[in-house]
C-alpha cells in the first residue's frame, strides 16, 4: 500500500495508484512507478518529481507502508473510542 | 538466355529442342576431350529483391545461397544458374514475406514484414507520433498488430508500430465527419474490450480483443430515453442503444464503418448484482469505465476495466464534455431506475461540471433534465 502526503499529512492511500507520465499528445498516460513523475490520484493527478513534464501540478510525496499496519492502527482508534481495548 | 553450343569433332551440335538432350550424328564412344562447349550471348540472370533498407536477404537454390544486406530498399543478386529460387529478408530479428520462384530470366520480388505493434521502441527507427494521416485499412491493419501483442493490456499507453512507424497513445486523436459535421475521437485504451468475433480481422488474434478503444470528445447528440415504463432500465433496451447503431453508425465514413468492430459490452442487469453482455459497435461508457466506481463495488466482471486514459487523467475537468460549445451532462450506460416513468427516473451521468452522478435513486434527475451522449466504437 502507499499513501500520499501533502505538508507532511497523509490525505489518500491506494493499493494500486496510477503512476502517471506525460505523453508525447500532452495527455497523461499510465505507466511503472520506476518511470512515473506523477501519479493519478481519485481528484486527479499530482506531481511526483520536479520534473518539467508534470509541472504546474501540486506536488506528493509518497510512502510504501504495511497496509496491514494501517488497519490494525485504525482497529486500536476505534475500539479506543468504543471503550474497548488496543488489539 | 544465350545460346548453348555443344561441339564434338569440331561439329556443332545444336540443342535445338531446349530440354537439355543432344542427338549425335554418328554412333560412338564420346571422350571428354573431344566435346567442346561454348555459352554466346548469354545475360546473367538478375534477381532484385525489394525489401526495407537494412535487411539481411538470403536467396537459395537448395544448394547454392546467397546472401546481401538492402540499401535504398533493394537488394540485387546476379543468379549462377536458372531454377527455382527462394527469396527471404530479416530485419530486427522480424521475417520478412518469402518468395519462391522458377526463374529464367532476370526479375525482381518484394518482400514485405508484418505490422507489428510493440510496447517499446526500436532504435534506429523514427516514428511519427499519433494516428492522423492513416486510412482506414492501415488503421484496421495497426488494431489487428495491437491485439495481436498479449504485451498490451487495457491499461497500455503507448505503443510503437512497425512498417508505419508509428507512436501512438492514449489521448491521440482522430476527427471523423459524420452527417457532415466533424468530430474529434480520441484514443481511450488498446485491447480494452473482447471482440464478439474472434476473427473479427479476418484471422484470430492472440488477445481477442480489439485494438483501438476511441471516444468522442465531446457529445454528438441529445440523448433520449425510452418509451416503456418498467422499473429498470438496463443497456439492452437503451433507447440510445439502438440510435446509436441505426442512426450513427451509418454517418461514418463507409470505410470506417467497415472497420468498427463489434466488441462484447458488458452491463449491469440490475443496480446491485447481476451482469451480462452486449454485442455492440457503438456504445457509451459505463461509471465504472470512467470513474473506476461502481455502485455494487467490486465483483462485476469488468471490476478493473476503467478506460486507461480515464485512469491516468483522473481530473473532474477532464470528463467535462460539450455540445454545441456548452459544457453539458452526459449519459452513462449503468441502469436507469425509476419508481415512476413520468416523473422520477434517475441514471448514472457525469455532469457538465465533470462530477460523476451514481445509478440508482441518486442519480441524475432524466425525466426533468437532458443528458448527452458521448459514444464509443473499437477499431
Amino acid at each position: 500500500m502507499f499513501a500520499f502526503k501533502k505538508d507532511g499529512a497523509v490525505f489518500e492511500y491506494a493499493d494500486n495508484p496510477a503512476w502517471i507520465k506525460r505523453l508525447a499528445n500532452g495527455d497523461f498516460g499510465l505507466t511503472d512507478q520506476e518511470h512515473a513523475t506523477g501519479v493519478a490520484l481519485s481528484d486527479g493527478p499530482y506531481a511526483l518529481t520536479d520534473s518539467e513534464d508534470v509541472a504546474g501540478l501540486e506536488r506528493v510525496e509518497v510512502e510504501q507502508i504495511d497496509g496491514k499496519q494501517v488497519l490494525r492502527q485504525y482497529e486500536d482508534v476505534v475500539n479506543i473510542l468504543l471503550g474497548g481495548e488496543q488489539a | 538466355m544465350g545460346k548453348l553450343t555443344v561441339s564434338y569433332n569440331n561439329n556443332s551440335i545444336i540443342d535445338t529442342t531446349s530440354d537439355g538432350s543432344f542427338t549425335l550424328a554418328t554412333s560412338g564412344k564420346l571422350m571428354a576431350d573431344d566435346v567442346g562447349v561454348e555459352f554466346e550471348g548469354g545475360v546473367a540472370l538478375t534477381l532484385e529483391v525489394n525489401v526495407d533498407t537494412g535487411s539481411a536477404v538470403t536467396v537459395t537454390n537448395g544448394t547454392t545461397t546467397l546472401t546481401g544486406t538492402s540499401a535504398n530498399n533493394k537488394c540485387a543478386f546476379t543468379l549462377p544458374e536458372a531454377g527455382t529460387w527462394t527469396a527471404s529478408a530479416e530485419k530486427d530479428g522480424q521475417a520478412s514475406s518469402s518468395d519462391a520462384k522458377t526463374y529464367t530470366t532476370s526479375q525482381s520480388v518484394t518482400l514485405t514484414y508484418a505490422v507489428v505493434a510493440r510496447t517499446t521502441p526500436q532504435t534506429g527507427i523514427s516514428y511519427t507520433n499519433g494516428i492522423s494521416g492513416l486510412s482506414a485499412s492501415e488503421l484496421n491493419e495497426i488494431a489487428m498488430a495491437i491485439s495481436d501483442n498479449s504485451d498490451i493490456t487495457y491499461q497500455t499507453s503507448e505503443v510503437y508500430v512497425t512498417q508505419y512507424n508509428r507512436h501512438i497513445s492514449v489521448g491521440d486523436q482522430i476527427s471523423y465527419s459524420l452527417g457532415g459535421t466533424s468530430y474529434v475521437f480520441r484514443i481511450m485504451g488498446f485491447n480494452h474490450y473482447p471482440l464478439s468475433s474472434a476473427k473479427a480481422y479476418g484471422a484470430s488474434t492472440t488477445t481477442g480483443c480489439a485494438g483501438f478503444l476511441l471516444q468522442a470528445v465531446d457529445c454528438i447528440t441529445e440523448g433520449s430515453y425510452h418509451g416503456s415504463d418498467p422499473q429498470t432500465e438496463t443497456w439492452p433496451n437503451f433507447y440510445e442503444r439502438t440510435e446509436l447503431q441505426d442512426t450513427w453508425l451509418p454517418k461514418f465514413p463507409s470505410a470506417t464503418q467497415n472497420i468498427i468492430k463489434e466488441v462484447s459490452v458488458g452491463y449491469k442487469t440490475s443496480l446491485s448484482s447481476g451482469y451480462s453482455h452486449a454485442d455492440d459497435k457503438l456504445f457509451i461508457p459505463s461509471r465504472r469505465e470512467v470513474t473506476g466506481e461502481d455502485y455494487a463495488g467490486t465483483g462485476d466482471l469488468d471490476s478493473d476495466k476503467r478506460y486507461a486514459w480515464y485512469r491516468a487523467n483522473s481530473s473532474q475537468a477532464s470528463r467535462v464534455k460539450k455540445y454545441n460549445d456548452t459544457a453539458r451532462d452526459w449519459l452513462l450506460r449503468n441502469p436507469i431506475v425509476y419508481s415512476n416513468y413520468s416523473t422520477s427516473r434517475r441514471a448514472a451521468c457525469v455532469r457538465a461540471s465533470g462530477y460523476v452522478d451514481p445509478e440508482g435513486t441518486s442519480g441524475y434527475d432524466v425525466t426533468n433534465n437532458k443528458a448527452y451522449v458521448s459514444p464509443c466504437f473499437c477499431i
